[in-house]
């Protein structure tokens, strides 16, 4: 541990080397630190896999003293998520990043990259809350700056923006949540929590803390960064973000429901506090995955919709600890094992499927510049290898058997049934809302991706671009091939990831083995029954090898009903696939049409444009509304910007002043 | 000697009868419609005779097809088979029954959809574009309502799998039948969906842009059309085993409940046939209302099972 921090330690005081780096060496300078990074990653998580967890007291820096580092079994699951998605990215930007000579974006690539991946690391690690916040700023800002790095486009800098406050926002939650505990208790650790939740009613202190990372997490209605955000930032950092970065929002919520699990604040009768807080989950996380998924569908947009979706993703999750929770209310422990291990699960398998599309997403991108699927298809057929990994990445999104979406999506399933058989009716109820929205959603995301890979990659090209379009280069695809084997890993032995995540649900649940076993039993049989599946599949590919060989096969265009119209314009497009199932989803989307405005004496024909588009209705409604509320409040405040340096100065030593005057006459 | 026979079929007993029952589920019901509408008809057999017919012919294949065409309809049959494995017979569980088996039912099926629509995305076609899309927003809307009724059946019996839920039900007071009556009503509706049938879609008609599940294969021909039809007509007789399963009363013998069996997928078959010769399809954009309704109905299935289990003494 000694020997990895100072590694890490120096490796960041090093990172600056890479600006005096000749332009051909920043990027293998990037690899290297990555590399070395993953493997500080790797070894600290095999290691608290292997002995348990780790705490490690380190002194700093003289001003901020000892700072306990303390890494358990809920760090090493996210340590090894980030490990393996940081070294991933790296490899991949060096086939995306390669055409662009400019020296000095490669630097600030390079060191926000590298410094991203050490944030990321110690928001798993450090047990203080002060720097927890700090390292949870840093790490915002180093995406920021990320995200950005295109910054040409004006888009971009927008929605970097866009991000930049939301996440500021997210952190202003997380201080007033520090602060409250930092004052009732005096305590700044994790722990503190815990003695907060046996004085005082825990909701509020959690509903702060959840709503600061929700901010990260990008649960609805505080999603409003993420589509745009997604969308400009390169594909290996959209892939980083949501599938690594976005992840700690996760383990933040986790880390504190660990502390409030034993809470003894009874609301009523039957129904505590953990109870309060299961369903809350429940009904944000179900809030959340169907609109993000319904938003997902209308996007025309290939990033974007990926951007939606792991929404949906994020909503499920938080669902699935939800109901977790509402297990540990009701001290139903199978409900509460299942509910945290499947979305647990269901957190490590969307950072492989979810890495994996948005980096095959950036393969196309990079192939024919642009990321419309109104203007995709036939991708098949140019770009065969990457559609074949966005086919395996979409079947694993929509939890489709023999992939890994499945089996955590199977336990979900299996802790909502568990739970419906409990005695609670409150809780049966929300379990029952619970369970339409993951059968809706899984059926949702069936339609998404059954129109994302279809309309992209399949049909006729509907532009010249997507007809000339050339496989990418192996720095593109390797990674994406190393995450198809890890997405096959969980299929084959689901039981390895499962017994590593139980000793993370053992934190909640009692140590017994009844559930695992009987868990155990039915992996064994979804393996099994998957591998007839497979070998059905492979006999009939078979027979119909020997039928394809035998008969008569004619070449021909396809069959248009009589019609032979050799146009790709017939084809049905992204937003025409969404057209019928617009209708019934217009009370939650916003859609809006422009054009075909005909005058009463316009008698005659002329040209005539209409468009129609969909935008974020709750952004719209809500967020922006807000926004320009607060707008209109700061403009009295105008005066202040002066745009004269000496009067920010007067500012800065008013705010002293005030402070030693405040402190002096002992207010604060 | 009956025995031994009996107890090495025990695993595949649901399977041959899905079979069985298959080769003549949509050959009566063409059959009553034709006799329905003044016509002879074809034997009710006929559509073996046609399957075995496409097995044996040549294919078509259009030039923008990719090998997603290709491996579809396999993908599509295998997935319709290996469901049918975890469905029992009554008393004999299917070869495979595990906890959870029904979610791995309804995925598995799925997985065979999702193959079928991007297969028809794939030859560039505006009318399979049309039943692609079509028949994911179906498929899609119709997942709840048979989540909400197996979860249901799940919670009154204690039970996680097919075939303990239904060697645990029992069906005593009003309540249990009337939930009986809307069990049957909902499994119809939802094999009449998935299979293509009416009130949502018209295998009979003429006009492409009014079909769904037909106008979806356009383009496959040959064997691989067999494969479809086989599935679609497996898939039909399966959810007609889910249905007979609420029924067969326990402790009968083995002949009888085959019996049964027979009788009740004849009796659907009929019933199928009446529907569709009386019965306009509806319009397009009606159809989700109807699988709305389906949900909502296995929503009073819940609280039916909430009541019957007093659970609202709270």
């Amino acid at each position: 541990m000694d020997l990895l921090s100072k590694i890490v330690l120096w490796l960041a005081i090093s990172l600056p080397l890479v600006i005096f780096l000749p332009f051909k060496w920043k990027g293998i300078f990037n690899l290297t630190t990555s590399i070395i990074l993953s493997a500080v990653g790797g070894v600290l998580a095999f290691h608290i896999f292997a002995n348990g967890e780790l705490d490690y007291p380190m002194y700093v820096l003289p001003f901020v003293g000892e700072l306990r580092f303390q890494a358990d079994l809920l760090s090493a699951v996210f340590i090894a998520i980030i490990s393996v998605s940081g070294l991933l990215g790296a490899i991949y930007s060096m086939g995306y990043m390669k055409p662009e000579r400019d020296g000095s974006r490669m630097n600030m690539y390079v060191l926000s990259y590298n410094l991203l991946i050490i944030s990321m690391y110690l928001v798993c690690v450090v047990q203080n809350l002060m720097a927890f916040l700090i390292i949870w700023e840093i790490m915002s800002f180093c995406s920021f700056l990320l995200v950005i790095i295109e910054h040409e486009k004006l888009r971009t800098v927008r929605a970097g923006l866009n991000y930049l406050i939301s996440m500021h926002i997210g952190v202003t939650l997380l201080m007033a949540a520090v602060a409250m505990v930092y004052l009732r208790t005096g305590g700044t650790d994790f722990a503190s929590i815990e003695v907060y939740c046996q004085r005082f009613d825990v909701f509020p202190l959690f509903l702060l803390f959840f709503l600061g990372f929700g901010f990260k997490l990008a649960i609805v209605p505080l999603h409003t960064w993420a589509a745009d955000t997604y969308t400009v930032a390169p594909p290996h950092i959209a892939a980083l973000m949501s599938g690594a970065m976005k992840k700690l929002g996760i383990y933040g919520i986790i880390r504190v429901l660990i502390y409030i699990q034993e809470a003894h604040s009874v609301v009523m009768e039957g129904y505590n506090s953990q109870i309060q807080i299961g369903i809350f989950m429940i009904l944000v996380g179900s809030a959340s995955a169907i609109y993000g998924i319904v938003n997902a569908i209308m996007q025309n947009e290939m990033k974007k919709a990926l951007a939606y979706s792991s929404i949906e993703n994020v909503g499920i999750i938080i669902m699935g600890l939800g109901i977790g929770f509402l297990g540990i209310g009701m001290q139903d422990f199978s409900l509460a094992y299942l509910g945290l291990c499947g979305s647990l699960l269901h957190t490590i398998n969307h950072t492989m499927f979810k890495s994996l599309l948005f980096m095959s997403a950036g393969s196309v991108q990079s192939s024919i510049n642009m990321m419309n699927m109104n203007q995709m298809g036939g991708l098949v057929k140019t770009m065969p290898i990457t559609s074949f990994i966005f086919l395996i990445a979409s079947l694993s999104i929509c939890g489709l058997p023999p992939f890994n979406g499945f089996v955590s999506e199977f336990f979900l399933y299996g802790g909502i049934l568990e739970g419906l058989n409990a005695t609670n009716v409150i809780a049966e109820v929300f379990l029952l809302v619970a369970l339409i929205v993951l059968a809706l959603s899984g059926g949702l995301s069936l339609f998404n991706y059954a129109k994302m890979f279809g309309i992209s990659f399949l049909g006729t090209p509907r532009s010249e671009r997507a007809r000339t379009a050339t496989e990418t280069n192996w720095w593109l695809l390797v990674p994406q091939l190393i995450l198809v084997l890890f997405i096959l890993s969980v299929d084959l032995f689901p039981f390895r990831y499962i017994s590593a995540l139980n000793n993370v649900v053992y934190m909640f649940v009692p140590r017994t083995h009844t559930f695992a076993s009987r868990l155990f039993e039915s992996s064994q049989n979804i393996a099994l029954i998957t591998m007839v599946f497979l070998v059905l599949v492979l006999a009939l590919m078979l027979v119909r090898h020997f039928a394809v060989s035998k008969a008569k096969i004619k070449y021909g265009p396809t069959w248009g009903c009589g019609y032979l119209v050799k146009s790709s314009k017939v084809q049905y497009t992204s937003s025409s696939f969404s057209q019928l199932f617009m209708i019934y989803a217009s009370p939650i989307i916003g859609f809006l049409k422009r054009g075909l405005h005909l005058e009463k004496d316009n008698l005659f024909p002329q040209n005539h444009s209409y468009d129609t588009h969909t935008f974020d209705a709750l952004e719209r409604s809500i967020v922006k509304k807000v926004v320009a509320r607060s707008e209109n409040f700061m403009q009295h405040f105008a005066f202040l910007q002066t745009g004269r340096l000496q009067h920010y100065v007067v500012y800065g030593f008013a705010f002293l002043f005030l402070l030693f005057v405040l402190t002096f006459s002992g207010i604060i | 000697m009956g025995d031994t026979l009996l107890y090495i079929l025990k695993p595949i007993i649901s399977f041959l009868l899905v079979v069985m029952a298959s080769t003549f589920f949509l050959g009566v019901v063409n059959k009553v419609r034709a006799m329905l509408s003044g016509r002879k008809g074809p034997g009710i057999f006929q559509n073996v005779k046609d399957v075995i017919r496409l097995f044996k012919k040549g294919f078509v294949f259009s030039d923008t097809t990719s090998y997603i065409f290709q491996i579809a309809p396999v993908v599509y049959f295998a997935a319709v088979i290996t469901a049918m494995l975890v469905v029992p017979f009554g008393n004999f569980s299917g070869i495979f029954s595990f906890e959870g088996d029904f979610i791995f039912f309804a995925y598995i099926l799925a997985m065979g959809k999702f193959f079928l629509i991007v297969s028809a995305l794939d030859t560039g076609s505006p009318f399979q574009g049309m039943g692609a899309n079509r028949e994911a927003m179906y498929g899609l809307l119709v997942e709840p309502a048979f989540f909400i009724l197996l979860g249901s059946f799940s919670m009154l019996t204690g039970h996680f799998s097919f075939y303990e839920i239904y060697n645990n039900i029992h069906f005593g007071d009003s309540v249990s039948y009337f939930m009986g009556g809307l069990v049957t009503y909902i499994l119809i509706q939802i094999a009449m969906l998935e299979c293509g049938r009416m009130p949502v879609d018209d295998p009979k008609t003429h006009l492409e842009l009014t079909m769904i599940h037909e106008v979806m294969i356009l383009d496959n021909s040959g064997f691989d059309m067999g494969l479809i039809q086989t599935a679609t007509s497996f898939k039909f007789s399966l959810y007609g085993l889910l249905i007979v399963n609420f029924f067969l009363p326990p402790g009968t013998s083995f002949a009888f409940k085959v019996g049964l069996f027979f009788l009740v997928q004849l009796v659907m078959a009929i019933t199928v046939g009446f529907l569709e010769s009386f019965r306009a399809r509806s319009r397009m954009n009606r159809n989700p209302l109807i699988i709305f309704n389906l949900t909502a109905l296995s929503i009073l299935i819940f609280f039916a099972v909430l009541i019957v289990m007093n659970k609202f003494s709270l």
